[in-house]
């Protein structure tokens, strides 16, 4: 393999808070126990999909103050304490570093949805005094952005990502040039995504996005398996601390994977439905592994997209199977963590980060019966034992925006 | 029965998170951190929990707790 020397960089910290653990660590072992966590969600109760992938036993007062948190909508809540676990994973610390040289760059995409949704409420069934002088600050999505530069002091450049369901891998990618160009020494960068409000849900469900296995949420979140019926919504945060690769080892810093190639494109075919072709994805594809340095036939792992909607899955797993030349050990994480939208691939990153630290796949939950039409070999049962050395993590989203990591084990 | 005092301070602690330890009736707002964002914020919890209808550009940044209390009192409410 013909890794770049320079312009890879190191993944120095992760910092997890997923319905599947609010941390890094429980966040990863209950995605290698392949135990799915979706379950009835009583905040959208009497709704067509009534269940999601809820964070629960989040106390945002306990962990941001009582003064702060009341002040943040829970995305950006969500991404505070995924950012501070994630510096201080990294060893770093926002008081003395040289915050001018430290740059932000987060994914969300649909925003503050609870708080726009409470205040609507409050303006058809009160007042126009009732709204909340907040509604914009809490609401708007690059606030998530605004407020991670406040909480650590990173005073280089600071913005959201907006490209859906690949808006964290999207975050990534470009933190990277930033760090290849030395705009920035460290950038943290990932995702947040928490829209499991009544109409934000509902619109995903109209769209008919959403599994409906209202009998059996556990189940519902099976990507590749041949009973899949779409995905399910979750919420969450996953932060990434980055640096340069030589400036990560001559700190001396733990370093979990390098992020070594990075390719992005657009279907410029439909704004929800994905070429069935693939072409875009596999245009991102190629390209990250170009940028790489590394072979169509060098990847060992791929944590893919896999919503475990019947058209993602079987076109995804067209472009892997027709790309890569050797049988990578696919998985989907979603199956566990449900779909956390434009959080999805900063939280696939870490994973996938993950997974090449620890030498371990997590088995792709509910995958008993993998779809005849994907020829791929998905991880199943239990989390695997491998030997990892290249891996790929993929990330589609609505209005065709394709993305695709590189990482390297360490 | 409570006085408006009692109950003020009750809101700017759970509503608000204000520090309970912090709040007497010569402090300021700009004292208590509370931004000009965060008094509309009060101003609106205060009208619904007490039933005033205090303006939006009533309370600023020097404002004390016992204006705010005369401000409501003003109004008849005695908690």
């Amino acid at each position: 393999m013909s890794r770049p020397a320079t312009g890879a960089v190191a993944v120095t910290g992760i910092g997890l808070v997923t319905a599947a653990g609010l941390d890094t660590q429980t966040s990863w072992e209950r995605v290698c126990s392949g135990r799915s966590t979706a379950a009835t969600d009583p905040e959208l109760a009497g709704l067509p999909v009534d269940f999601s992938c809820r964070v629960t036993g989040f106390d945002a007062s306990a962990l941001l103050g009582p003064g702060s948190s009341w002040r943040l909508d829970r995305f950006t809540q969500l991404a505070i304490v995924a950012a501070r676990q994630a510096v201080a994973d990294a060893g770093l610390d926002p008081e003395s570093w040289d915050g001018t040289r430290v740059g932000v760059i987060v994914g969300n995409s649909l925003g503050g949805t609870q708080t726009w949704e409470q205040q609507h409420r409050r303006l058809l069934e009160e007042t126009p005094k009732s709204v909340s002088p907040l509604l914009i600050p809490m609401g708007m999505s690059n606030m998530v952005a605004g407020h991670l530069a406040i909480d650590v002091k990173a005073m280089g450049p600071s913005m959201v990502t907006a490209t859906a369901c690949a808006s964290g891998a999207n975050a990534i990618g470009l933190a990277r040039d930033l760090l290849r160009s030395g705009t920035c020494d460290v950038v943290l960068a990932g995702g947040a995504e928490a829209a499991l409000t009544p109409a934000a849900v509902t619109g995903l469900a109209r769209m008919g996005g959403l599994s409906g296995r209202r009998e059996d949420p556990a189940a519902a979140s099976r990507p590749f398996d041949a009973a899949r019926d779409g995905f399910v919504a979750a919420e969450g945060a996953g932060i990434l601390v980055l640096e340069r690769a030589e400036d990560a080892r001559a700190r001396g810093a733990g370093v979990y994977a390098d992020v070594i190639g990075f390719g992005a494109s657009s279907d410029a075919h439909h704004a929800t439905a994905p070429d069935p072709s693939g072409a875009g994805m596999e245009r991102a594809l190629r390209a990250a592994l170009a940028d790489a340095g590394v072979g169509t036939d060098e990847v060992d792992h791929v944590n893919a997209h896999g919503t475990s909607t019947p058209l993602n899955d079987v076109t995804e797993g067209r472009v892997l199977r027709r790309v890569l030349g050797r049988r990578p050990l696919v998985t989907s994480t979603k199956g566990v963590t449900g779909h956390t939208l434009a959080a999805a691939g900063a939280v696939e990153a870490a994973f996938t980060a993950l997974a090449l630290h620890h030498q371990l796949v997590p088995p792709t939950a509910n995958l008993t019966d993998l779809d005849p039409e994907i020829d791929l070999d998905v991880a199943a049962g239990a989390a695997a034992g491998a030997d990892l050395e290249v891996a790929v993590s993929t990330s589609l989203g609505f209005g065709g925006h394709n993305a695709a990591l590189v990482l390297a084990a360490a | 029965m409570s006085t408006v005092q009692e109950k003020l301070t009750d809101l700017l602690v759970t509503q608000l998170g204000v520090p309970a330890a912090k709040i007497e009736p010569g402090i300021s707002y700009k004292d208590l951190a509370l931004d000009s964002l965060a008094l509309i914020e009060f101003t609106m919890i205060l009208n619904r929990e007490l039933g005033t209808d205090l303006s939006d550009d009533l309370l600023q940044a020097e404002t004390t707790v016992a204006e705010t209390v005369e401000f409501i009192e003003a109004q008849g409410v005695r908690a």
